[in-house]
C-alpha cells in the first residue's frame, strides 16, 4: 500500500519533469497532478538550486598545470604518482582494512621491524639478568670459599696454639 | 557542450595521447570541469577528489577509442569516473571525511553575503545527495549536473531511460523529504 502510494508519487514527479523539460508552465504542471502539489513545488526547488549553484564549484587548475609539466610531447601521458607519504598512509589505511576483516596484514619492510624487535629485546634483558645472576652468585661462592679459607686458617692457628 | 566545438573530435583526441599539450588542454577544458565536479559531489573530500579526478581524467584519455570520440567522449569520461568511483570505495570501505564546509570550493562572488549562505546550503544539499544509494546519486548528479539525457543517464547505468527517469525522480524526492526532515527537526 506504502510502496504504492510511493510509486505513484515517483510517477508524478518524473511527469512532471519530462514536462517541464518540454517547456510547460509550472501552473500548468501542477493542474495536471494537483495532489503532489508541494512534491512538485519543492523537488523542482531542489533541481534550480542544483542547476544554478553547481558550476560553481571550484574545480582546481593546478591539476592541469601538474600534469603539463610532466608531459614531453611526442610520449604518452602518465599520472602523477602521489607524494611517498600519502602512499605509505594508503596502504597502512589498506593493512588497517584488511586486518578488520581478518586477513593477514601484508608483510612489508617497516611493519616488520617492531615484530623483530618484539622478540629480540626481551632475549637480550633476558640474557642480562641472567648475566648478573650468574656474576652475583659467583660472587657469593667467592665469598663463602674465602669464608671457608678465613675459617680454616683461624682453626688452625687455634691448634697451633 | 563544448565537445561540439571541437573540428576534428578524432584527431584533438590522438594528438593529445601522443602528447600534445595544447589538444590536451583542448580536451581538459571541455572534460575534466564535469568529472571533477562529479567525483566531488561523490566523494565530498577535496584532496581525495582532486587526485582520483586526475587519475580518471588520464586513464580515460589512454584508454579511449575511437569509437567513443564518435559517440560521446563525456560518456566514456562518466563511465571511467563511475567505476573508478565504485572501485575506490570498495577499496576503503570507510568514509571519507568530507569537508566540513565548502570553504575554497565553492565560488561565491566577493562579499557576497548571498552567496557565502548559498554556499552553504549547497553544501547542506551535497552531504544530502551522499545519503542517497549510489544508483540514485549518479542518476540526480548526470542528469542535473551533468546535464544528461535519461537516455544518456540510463547507459551509463546500464538501464532503461524509462528507469533512468524514475531514479532520477527517487532521488530527487529522497533529497526533499531528507531536508524537510533536517528542516523541522532544526525548527
Amino acid at each position: 500500500m506504502n510502496s504504492n502510494l510511493e510509486q505513484k508519487k515517483e510517477s508524478a514527479v518524473d511527469d512532471a519533469i519530462k514536462l517541464k523539460e518540454a517547456g510547460k508552465r509550472l501552473f500548468y504542471i501542477i493542474g495536471k497532478f494537483p495532489d503532489y502539489e508541494s512534491e512538485i513545488r519543492e523537488v523542482f526547488g531542489i533541481v534550480a538550486f542544483i542547476k544554478e549553484n553547481n558550476a560553481k564549484i571550484f574545480v582546481p587548475k593546478n591539476i592541469l598545470k601538474t600534469i603539463l609539466s610532466k608531459m614531453t610531447a611526442g610520449s604518452p601521458i602518465q599520472a602523477t604518482p602521489l607524494p611517498k607519504k600519502e602512499i605509505t598512509q594508503d596502504i597502512h589505511a589498506s593493512i588497517a582494512e584488511d586486518e578488520d576483516y581478518g586477513g593477514e596484514p601484508p608483510e612489508i619492510e617497516n611493519n616488520l621491524m617492531p615484530g623483530k624487535w618484539k622478540i629480540i629485546l626481551p632475549v637480550v634483558i633476558l640474557a642480562f639478568i641472567a648475566g648478573i645472576t650468574l656474576l652475583r652468585s659467583d660472587s657469593k661462592k667467592k665469598d663463602e670459599i674465602i669464608n671457608q679459607h678465613i675459617g680454616t686458617s683461624q682453626n688452625s692457628d687455634e691448634l697451633k696454639k | 557542450m563544448a565537445e561540439n566545438d571541437f573540428k576534428n573530435i578524432k584527431e584533438v583526441f590522438e594528438k593529445a595521447k601522443r602528447g600534445d599539450r595544447e589538444s590536451f588542454s583542448e580536451i581538459y577544458e571541455a572534460y575534466f570541469k564535469p568529472v571533477y565536479r562529479y567525483v566531488y559531489l561523490r566523494i565530498g573530500n577535496r584532496a581525495e577528489s582532486d587526485d582520483l579526478a586526475q587519475d580518471i581524467f588520464i586513464n580515460t584519455l589512454n584508454s579511449i577509442d575511437s569509437a567513443s570520440y564518435d559517440s560521446s567522449p563525456l560518456i566514456y569520461f562518466y563511465n571511467v569516473a563511475r567505476k573508478s568511483i565504485s572501485d575506490w570505495k570498495r577499496k576503503r570501505r570507510r568514509v571519507m571525511p568530507s569537508d566540513e564546509n565548502t570553504g575554497d570550493y565553492f565560488n561565491p562572488g566577493p562579499g557576497d553575503a548571498d552567496e557565502n549562505l548559498k554556499g552553504e546550503e549547497f553544501d547542506n544539499l551535497r552531504e544530502t545527495i551522499k545519503e542517497l544509494s549510489d544508483d540514485e546519486q549518479d542518476a540526480v548528479i548526470f542528469k542535473f549536473v551533468g546535464n544528461l539525457s535519461s537516455e544518456d543517464t540510463g547507459s551509463l547505468l546500464g538501464i532503461s531511460a524509462h528507469s533512468a527517469r524514475r531514479l532520477e525522480a527517487r532521488g530527487l524526492i529522497s533529497i526533499r523529504d531528507i531536508l524537510k526532515k533536517q528542516y523541522e527537526q532544526q525548527s
